[in-house]
Parts: structure tokens; C-alpha cells; sequence
């Protein structure tokens, strides 16, 4: 998941300074990344030709495919199931020439798994476990930011923190492996609720919430309905939960905090992948998914501020000021 | 019916057009009326005399019928208003009740024993209007659970194929609930069912994540039946609409009275008038309207006001005209007696004497008849002035009639009263009317009497002035006399007063009786001919004879009316008699009062032209006396009569001047010889000798003679005998009330 683009920081007045040293890291990590990026200029990989399937022309999923076209130089084509046609783009990926496949999206996914001979990295899906996509010859990268620096920034804002919730649907068991053990690094007790609907959702997060001081909220499609995160962030707002969310736009609805994965992050780690899997005989060698390592971070004043929480000193992330 | 093809449609000219609208709007107009006719009607059948009442009442009921109309039509919004709101209410309430319901029967749809988690009946316990909740399975056809009173009354539960279709019916209209049929529940509750739902956001719909708008999956995972009590939200309804009722009849009965009262305010200055208007209609001219009202009500104030002024004006003129006199601006006999009336009245509370004076000039007539009557007019006006002069302030002098004044001396006692008129007589002693060069003495009498009693009415106090004015000029003139009620000479004179009223009574009645007695020519050639004599009829029917009557008649000057109805009624007579084929000639008695009329001799034409006369049908007998007093007045009107064809002739001749030389001026045709010469003529030689001299005279002068009372065949021989023209007679034929053939006439002839 991907922000949709820098904001310009209007800080209370408190945070003006410490806002300043952000702004100065902000163009100094922004130059990092341009040197690394001529540094790593495309060469060409063991990999040969690469196809790129995205789900759609949505942002989020032709930022990957593009940072993957320029990394790896030549060789990579894109497919998009966007216009239709589907049948069409599965039997030109199939005759292609290029063994591997990078699919974006989950019905990128779901296609690609039907693609014999082809070995898949998925990216950009949440809950592959329910639909089956790991396999031998495909595997994936994570759509969640690095966990642990969720944890680690949220118990940094709200150090009195102990107990978070994360409600999801089924079959998040790996993702659930990960939050635990991040959430005990970080000195945090995760209460996980499985649910069916966006209904059982907010019912049991009623329930939940006596037990936690926050609710992790993942972006789990199946269980959530613009309703159920409206009424949701609106209970916690009122009954003063800290609420970190998937995307920035929801701390308008009042959310305290959220993390967003990058988009170069995953299409590194995809290639990588790739890159291992054209070592390997016929398989993607590795875990299903490779959990991510960075996180997007912003914070939102107007909840903090009401829930009686100070900015760290060594906060890292951005301020939301929509 | 169907238009058929190639023929166009009928239209209507716009003549037509514009004849039945102005038909139409008569029609409204009449319905109108009749409706409002109607209208009034019932009110005033409803409360008798409201309507006519008054202005005030009439625009009170209207008031009071637009208020009830208006309230009608407040309720009847408040109703609606109030329905729909309710109404309104019930659908937000049922939408506030499905997401309640919705949210508690969630365990029902996440947990496998949800039902125990929920504690729905404490809830719905507190929510009178919700009857029951029932909850199905995603199929509807299994009852997940039900809460309330579901069997009281029985209702069913729903059929799951149509729970399939109405849950297809809300995804179409995308409602939250239905209102189902009541047909098999009881009327008072509304059935609604609501889907239970869940919703997923679209695969990859979260990456992008957009506030305003995600792709979502939609699915029913149940329903919801409840049912809400009517009875509930219409007995909220029903009191809030009997409560707003109640204010706004509040307010308008508040807007009412005050209505009214202000509508009094408004017409109060036109009630004002009804006081002052009804005073008018009474007949008062002494009333003011107020004009500092409203302009319209100014306007008519000021409008009452000059009509008041002018009535006022007129009534004062009128009341001039008819109390005072014009000649000398004294007030008349009508003032004075309603002044004496009033006098007498005082008496009756305060017991204080007033006095009147009855004057009557001793020489006016001689003066009037000497020098006309311009001067009379001219003598009348100095004495009302020196009269007035004398006078206190409140003391009254009016002129009563003719040469009489009178005098309500106030306050005055005898002695008071006997000093006024003892001046009066001095004044007059003194005063000198001269005209032409010439002085007259005019002296008065002066009758007093005392308003010293009610027992006698203002009239008769009058009367009593007027005897002892008459017992004063019998005792010589230029002095007073008071009234004695013990005299003689009054009892008189209040008999003659009586017999004056019985002439006055018969003359206006038409009482009066004509006889007829026959005049024979002794040539035997002329026509009939008959002097028409006067009779009064008498309390027993007795007729009464002139000469019983006449003194009176002519004292109070009466004499002038009697001859005017004489002359009527001979003429109108005389007429009749010859349109029957009658050729009759009247003699007709004047007496000398009619000669002071200057108008005479036109109404002697008229009456001839009215009854188609031959003016020598006519001939009017003048006594010898009264033709020697008004000789140049009476010569004047005989002269222009006689012009005219009517004859005349001198009665009674012999008995007075027996002047042969007025004979000479006189235009007389008939001489007629006093019957005392003729009564016992056979055996006296003188009077054989006067009527043979009479007789030889007249004819001389070219006069013909008639003898008055031949009585027997003896005397009819003589006069005969002496070249008597004319006989008259019991001889010749008695008065009768028709003029009938004389039985002698054969004898005479």
C-alpha cells in the first residue's frame, strides 16, 4: 500500500521545530534514494525477460510495475487485466518467452497461479492465504509495512501502551506470526479477534475493547465495509481508542496513527525474489512471503492532542495535517 | 365519442366565449347571492334578530363564522400537518429501529449460540410501540429468533420465497425497510421488515483507498421482521392535535374578542349617532351629532348635522309662519293659546295669578272702511307697537284676529293687571292715527280676566276675556272690564259664544239646509223662479230660522262663509235642476261681508262657468241697509256682475232708508217690498198707499217689484191690482227643501 504523495506539514506550534528536522531529513533521504537508484542503474539480471501482470491501472499497482521496468532495464513486460480480455493477456503471458512472472494484485495473482512453467512473485495482496497463492513455484512480498516498526512507533508515541487489538478475517495466520512477535519486541500483548463480516466485525470489536487501548486495523477487504471503518473509528474516537490504520485518509476519520508500505521497497524485494527463484532449479526458494522492512509512519495531532499524547523526541514519521 | 376523420373540431367563436362567461359569472354571482341569502337565513333562524339587529351584530356573526372557518381550516392543517409529521416520525422511527434491531441481533448471524447472548425482551420491555421482533436465517424460511408479543396477536411468520422477492424489491429501491400489509395482523400495528446485511469492500479496494467511495459486495445474511403499535403514535397524535386544537381555539377566541371589541371601537362613532338620530325621528331639531370621528363617519355627521340646521331653519320658519302673524309680527291666537295653556299649567305647580287682556279697537272698521284696507294694515301695526311698547319682557301680546289683540301679562295679579290695561287705555286715548291728512281717533276695550284656577282649560280663559271685552265696549268705549262669571251680560255672551262654534261646526260639516220658496210673475210669462232661503239644522232636526243664527254669524264674522257655502251649493243645485230639463231662475240672499271680499265677483264667474250657468239664472238679493253701507264696494261688484248677466235685487225695501235715491245708483232689477207692508195689506190703508207709491216709483225708474209674504188671495188681488211685478208667499207656495211647481202659480197667472 501506497500513500498517495508527500503532504506539506502544517505542525501546531509546539511541533513546528521538530517538524523543521524532519523536513531536513526528508530531502537528504530523498537524495540517499536518487544516488542509490543511479548507483543501482538497470543492468541486466540473470533473469532474462520478465512479465509484469498488474490487477489494474490503479496507482498503487503501476508504481511497482514501473519501478520494476526501470531496476531490471530491459526485459520486462507489462500486462494489465484493466481493460479486459483476460483469456487473452494469461495465453500471451503463457507464450512468452520469460519464466517468471511478477503479479500485482490479487486478481493479478489468482491468474498467474494458473500459469504453468511460469514461476510467480505476488505483491500488493493482503490475505493470499485464503486464496491459496503460495505454492512451490509462487510466492510473494508482503503488502503490510514492516510490523515491527508499527509497533515500535506506535508504543514510541504512546510508551503506556500494552495491549493492542487486530481483528481479520480467516487465514492470517503468517501475517499473525509476524504481528505477535513484533507486538512482544515491542513490549506489546496482541489480542486477535477473527471475524466473518463487517456486522461481527464492529460486534466484537465492541466487545473487544475493554480488553485494549488500541486496535491494529489491517486491511482485510473481507471484513471491512466503509460503514463498519466509519463506525468503527467513530466508536473509538468516542470512547478513546488509539486506532492505527492502513492509510493516512483515515485519520480524518480518527485514526491516531498509520503505516503504509513503498512501492520501491516491494518491487526491490520482487526482484530479489525473482533473482533467487532464476538461481534456483525449478521453485521459488524461500519463506511464502517476505515480510517488508520499512514503514511509512504518520501521525494525526487533532488525536493526539485528545488522547493526551506527546510526539517523541526521535519520532521518525511525518505529521498528517490534511 | 370519437372524432370522425376529415371533420374538424367544433369551436367556439369568441362571441360565444365571451356571452358564456358573462353568463357564467351572472350565475355565480346569483348562487353567490342565494348562498349568502341562505347563509343569513340560518343565522337568523339560529339566532332570531341577530342578523337585523344591529350593524355591530351582523359584522359580529361574521365574525364569529370567519373565526370557526378559520379555525376549521388551522385544525384541519394542524391535522394534516400533524399526520404527516407522525407519519414522517414513523419511518424515521422505524429506520432508528431497524439499525437498533440490526445491531442487537448481530450474534445472531457471528455466533452459533447467539441467541443466548442477546437480552432483547428487557430491551424492547421499555418501547411500548414494538410489538414483537422476529429474526430469520439468510433463506427466511428459519426463525433465528422472536421476542415480544408475538401471539398476541397471532402473527404469522413470513414466507421465505416472499422474503426472497422483497429483498430483491429493497435492493431495487435501495430502502432500509418495507412497510408490509396488515392483512393478517390486526390494524393497530405496522409490520416492517428490513434485511440484515453485510457489506466487504471489492478486492484490491483497499489499496487506493478513497474516503468518498469504495466498490463494496453486498449480501443478505438475514431479516428483521418487527412490528410498531399505531395506537402508540395516533394517541401521541390525537393528543397533540387536541392540544394544539385547544391553543389555537385559544388564540382565536382571544382574537375573537378582541375582534369584537375592536369592531365596537371601530363602530362606535356610528352607534353615537343612533341617540342623536333617533331624537331626530322624534321629531327633536334641537340635537347635534358629534363629527370628530372617523372621515366617513365625519362625513356624515356633518352631513346630519346641516340636514338638522336646515330642518331646524325650516321648523323655525314654519313655526313663524304659523305662531306669529305676519302683518304686524306679533305672535297669533295659535302661540298665545298654547302660552295660556302653559300660564295655567304654572298656576297648577306654583299658584301664581296671571292675567289676560282681550283689546279690541272701537274704531278700526270705521277707519278701515273710510280709508281701505292698507290703512287698517297700517293702524294694526302702530297699535301692536305701541302695545309692545308698553309691555313688560315677560309679558305676551299677540294679535288674535283682526282688530283684536291679546295680552298674557305674567306674574300679574288684578291690580297689576288693572294698572296694564288702565295704561293701555291711556296710550290709546293719546295716540292719533292720521293718514290722508286726516287724524283718527282709535279708542279700545279691554276684557281682563284672571288666570287665577285650573279649573278652566287656556281656551275658556280666552273666551272669558273676550265677554268681558264685549261687556266693556257695551258699556261705552275706551275702558276696562273684568271678567264676572256672576253677570248676566256674560252668561249672554258666552251663549252667543256657543252658538258661534254650532254655526262654525255645521258650516264645515256641510249641515246647512236649502229651502226653496217659489217667486210667481203676475204676467204669468216668465220662468220659474225661487229665493233660495237658509235653514240650520236643530238638535231635535228642528230647522233652525237665519234669523235665529245670523246675529251671532255676523258678530263673529261668520256671515262670509255661510254666503260662500250658499253660493256653492244654490249653484251646484240649480244646475242639476236644469240639466233635468228645468228652466229655473234663483235668488240668492248675500249679506254685506261678502262685499269686503274684493275677490267676490271672480268666484261668482267661477262658480258660473263651473256649473255651465247662464249668469241670469242668478239673481242676488242685497238687504236695502247693507246696500247703503258697502254702497261703493257693493256698486263696484254688482256693476261687474250685472256686466256679466247676473241680476239683482234690493230686499227688505221700505223697512230702513227706504231711499229712492240710492235706487237710482243701484244696478238693480227687482225691488222687493218688505212683507210687513204687505201682511196685513187688505186692511190697511197706508200700507196700501206705500206699496201702490213703492210700486208706481220702481216703475218709473224701470225696476220691477216683487211683494214678500202675500198670504192670502185678498192681498194677492191688490198688490195685483197696484202693477206688482213678482208675488211671493205662503199664498203663493210655502219653502220647501225641492223647488217644486207653485200650486197658485195657475191662480196667479
Amino acid at each position: 500500500m501506497k500513500r498517495g504523495g508527500t503532504r506539506a506539514a502544517r505542525p501546531a506550534s509546539w511541533t513546528q521545530l521538530r517538524l523543521t528536522r524532519v523536513h531536513w531529513a526528508i530531502p537528504l533521504l530523498s537524495l540517499c534514494v536518487l544516488l542509490t537508484s543511479c548507483v543501482t542503474a538497470p543492468t541486466p539480471r540473470a533473469t532474462g525477460e520478465i512479465a509484469v501482470l498488474v490487477s489494474q491501472d490503479s496507482p498503487a499497482f503501476t508504481r511497482v510495475a514501473n519501478i520494476i521496468r526501470r531496476r531490471h532495464g530491459g526485459g520486462v513486460r507489462v500486462y494489465s487485466l484493466a481493460g479486459g480480455g483476460r483469456e487473452l493477456v494469461r495465453k500471451a503471458i503463457a507464450r512468452s518467452s520469460s519464466p517468471f512472472v511478477v503479479a500485482v494484485g490479487l486478481p493479478a495473482a489468482n491468474m498467474a497461479r494458473g500459469l504453468r512453467g511460469k514461476r510467480v512473485i505476488f505483491c500488493q495482496v493482503f490475505n493470499y492465504e485464503s486464496h491459496d497463492l503460495v505454492t512451490p513455484w509462487m510466492k510473494g512480498v508482503s503488502a503490510i509495512p514492516s510490523v515491527h516498526k508499527q509497533f515500535r512507533a506506535w508504543k514510541a508515541l504512546d510508551p503506556s501502551l500494552t495491549h493492542i487489538g487486530v481483528i481479520t478475517g480467516a487465514d492470517m495466520h503468517g501475517l499473525l506470526r509476524q504481528a505477535r512477535a513484533a507486538a512482544k519486541s515491542n513490549g506489546l500483548v496482541l489480542v486477535h479477534r477473527q471475524v466473518a463480516s463487517d456486522k461481527d466485525l464492529l460486534y466484537t470489536y465492541k466487545r473487544l475493547s475493554p480488553e485494549i487501548q488500541g486496535l491494529w486495523l489491517l486491511p482485510d477487504n473481507r471484513i471491512l465495509s466503509m460503514q463498519a471503518i466509519r463506525d468503527l473509528l467513530t466508536y473509538s474516537a468516542k470512547h478513546g481508542k488509539q486506532v492505527l490504520v492502513f492509510n493516512p485518509k483515515l485519520m480524518r476519520l480518527g485514526g491516531l496513527m498509520s503505516a503504509e508500505s513503498q512501492e520501491a521497497e516491494i518491487a526491490a524485494k520482487a526482484l530479489r525474489r525473482l533473482e533467487q527463484a532464476a538461481a534456483s532449479s525449478n521453485n521459488v526458494p524461500g519463506s511464502a512471503v517476505w515480510p517488508l522492512n520499512r514503514a511509512t509512519i504518520m501521525v494525526n495531532p487533532v488525536m493526539m492532542k485528545r488522547l493526551g499524547l506527546g510526539l517523541p523526541t526521535d519520532f521518525k514519521g511525518e505529521i498528517y495535517a490534511p | 365519442m370519437p372524432r370522425k376523420p376529415g371533420k374538424t373540431a367544433p369551436r367556439f367563436s369568441r362571441e360565444s366565449l365571451s356571452t358564456m362567461t358573462r353568463v357564467f359569472r351572472h350565475w355565480a354571482r346569483l348562487t353567490l347571492d342565494r348562498l349568502w341569502a341562505l347563509w343569513l337565513a340560518g343565522f337568523e333562524w339560529l339566532l332570531p334578530g341577530s342578523i337585523r339587529r344591529s350593524l355591530f351584530g351582523k359584522l359580529s356573526v361574521l365574525l364569529l363564522v370567519g373565526t370557526i372557518l378559520v379555525y376549521l381550516v388551522a385544525v384541519g392543517g394542524l391535522w394534516w400537518i400533524a399526520s404527516n409529521i407522525v407519519d414522517d416520525s414513523l419511518r424515521k422511527q422505524a429506520n432508528q429501529w431497524v439499525a437498533e434491531f440490526d445491531e442487537l441481533g448481530t450474534p445472531l448471524y457471528v455466533s452459533r449460540k447467539g441467541k443466548a447472548l442477546l437480552d432483547m425482551d428487557k430491551h424492547i420491555k421499555n418501547f411500548p410501540e414494538i410489538v414483537f421482533v422476529r429474526y430469520y436465517d439468510t433463506t427466511g424460511k428459519k426463525i433465528l429468533a422472536e421476542f415480544g408479543r408475538v401471539k398476541d396477536p397471532v402473527v404469522a411468520p413470513l414466507d421465505g420465497d416472499y422474503l426472497q422477492r422483497l429483498t430483491t424489491a429493497l435492493a431495487a429501491t435501495q430502502q432500509a425497510h418495507l412497510f408490509l400489509d396488515n392483512e393478517d395482523v390486526a390494524g393497530d400495528y405496522a409490520r416492517i421488515l428490513a434485511p440484515v446485511r453485510i457489506r466487504s469492500i471489492a478486492n484490491d479496494g483497499l489499496f487506493d483507498f478513497s474516503l468518498d467511495g469504495q466498490r463494496e459486495t453486498v449480501k443478505v445474511i438475514g431479516f428483521i421482521e418487527f412490528g410498531m403499535d399505531h395506537r402508540y403514535y395516533r394517541g401521541q397524535f390525537l393528543r397533540y392535535v387536541a392540544l394544539g386544537s385547544v391553543v389555537i381555539a385559544i388564540v382565536f377566541l382571544f382574537c375573537l374578542i378582541a375582534g369584537r371589541q375592536l369592531i365596537r371601537k371601530a363602530l362606535a362613532p356610528l352607534t353615537d349617532l343612533q341617540t342623536p338620530l333617533a331624537r331626530l325621528a322624534n321629531g327633536e331639531t334641537n340635537v347635534s351629532v358629534e363629527s370628530n370621528g372617523d372621515t366617513e363617519i365625519a362625513v356624515i355627521s356633518d352631513a346630519l348635522n346641516t340636514t338638522i340646521r336646515a330642518l331646524k331653519e325650516r321648523d323655525d320658519t314654519l313655526r313663524r309662519l304659523a305662531e306669529y302673524d305676519a302683518l304686524t309680527g306679533l305672535p297669533n291666537r295659535v302661540y298665545f293659546c298654547k302660552q295660556v295653556e302653559k300660564e295655567v299649567e304654572l298656576f297648577a305647580r306654583e299658584d301664581t295669578p296671571s292675567a289676560i287682556l282681550f283689546i279690541d279697537l272701537d274704531r278700526f272698521k270705521y277707519v278701515n272702511d273710510a280709508l281701505g284696507h292698507a290703512a287698517g294694515d297700517r293702524l294694526l301695526v302702530q297699535v301692536a307697537g305701541l302695545l309692545k311698547e308698553r309691555l313688560r319682557e315677560q309679558d305676551i301680546c299677540a294679535r288674535f284676529g283682526g282688530d283684536e289683540f291679546t295680552v298674557l301679562a305674567r306674574r300679574a295679579g288684578r291690580q297689576g293687571a288693572e294698572e296694564i290695561a288702565r295704561s293701555i287705555n291711556a296710550i290709546m286715548k293719546d295716540y292719533c292715527f292720521i293718514e290722508g291728512g286726516k287724524k283718527f281717533n282709535v279708542y279700545c276695550s279691554i276684557g281682563i280676566t284672571m288666570i287665577d284656577s285650573d279649573r278652566f282649560a287656556g281656551e275658556e280663559f280666552v273666551t272669558q276675556a273676550d265677554i268681558a271685552c264685549y261687556a266693556a265696549k257695551a258699556r261705552g268705549r275706551n275702558r276696562y272690564h273684568f271678567y264676572d262669571a256672576n253677570a248676566k251680560d256674560m252668561r249672554s255672551r258666552e251663549t252667543d259664544i256657543g252658538w258661534a262654534q254650532r254655526i262654525k261646526d255645521v258650516v264645515r260639516e256641510n249641515r246647512l239646509q236649502l229651502y226653496y220658496q217659489p217667486i210667481v210673475s203676475t204676467s204669468g210669462g216668465d220662468r220659474e223662479m225661487y229665493e233660495v232661503l237658509l235653514r240650520m239644522p236643530g238638535k231635535n232636526g228642528t230647522p233652525i230660522l237665519p234669523e235665529v243664527f245670523f246675529p251671532v254669524a255676523e258678530r263673529f264674522g261668520l256671515l262670509v262663509d255661510i254666503d260662500h257655502w250658499v253660493i256653492a251649493h244654490a249653484m251646484g243645485a240649480l244646475a242639476g235642476y236644469r240639466a233635468a230639463g228645468r228652466d229655473l231662475a234663483f235668488s240668492i240672499n248675500l249679506s254685506g261681508q261678502v262685499f269686503e271680499d274684493l275677490s267676490f265677483a271672480d268666484m261668482i264667474k267661477e262658480h258660473l262657468l263651473r256649473n255651465q250657468l247662464p249668469p241670469s239664472s242668478i239673481i242676488f238679493e242685497i238687504t236695502e241697509q247693507v246696500a247703503v253701507r258697502y254702497m261703493d264696494r257693493a256698486s263696484g261688484i254688482m256693476q261687474s256682475l250685472s256686466e256679466l248677466g247676473c241680476r239683482f235685487a234690493l230686499d227688505d225695501f221700505g223697512v230702513g232708508f227706504s231711499s229712492f235715491n240710492y235706487l237710482k245708483h243701484l244696478p238693480v232689477e227687482f225691488i222687493k217690498i218688505d212683507g210687513s207692508f204687505v201682511t196685513q195689506l187688505h186692511k190697511n190703508p197706508i200700507d196700501q198707499a206705500m206699496v201702490r207709491a213703492i210700486i208706481e216709483i220702481a216703475r218709473v225708474l224701470g225696476k220691477k217689484t216683487v211683494i214678500e209674504s202675500v198670504q192670502d188671495r185678498k192681498s194677492m188681488r191688490l198688490v195685483k191690482a197696484y202693477g206688482a211685478d213678482y208675488l211671493q208667499g205662503r199664498y203663493i207656495g210655502e219653502p220647501l227643501d225641492m223647488p217644486e211647481q207653485p200650486p197658485l202659480r195657475s191662480a196667479v197667472g
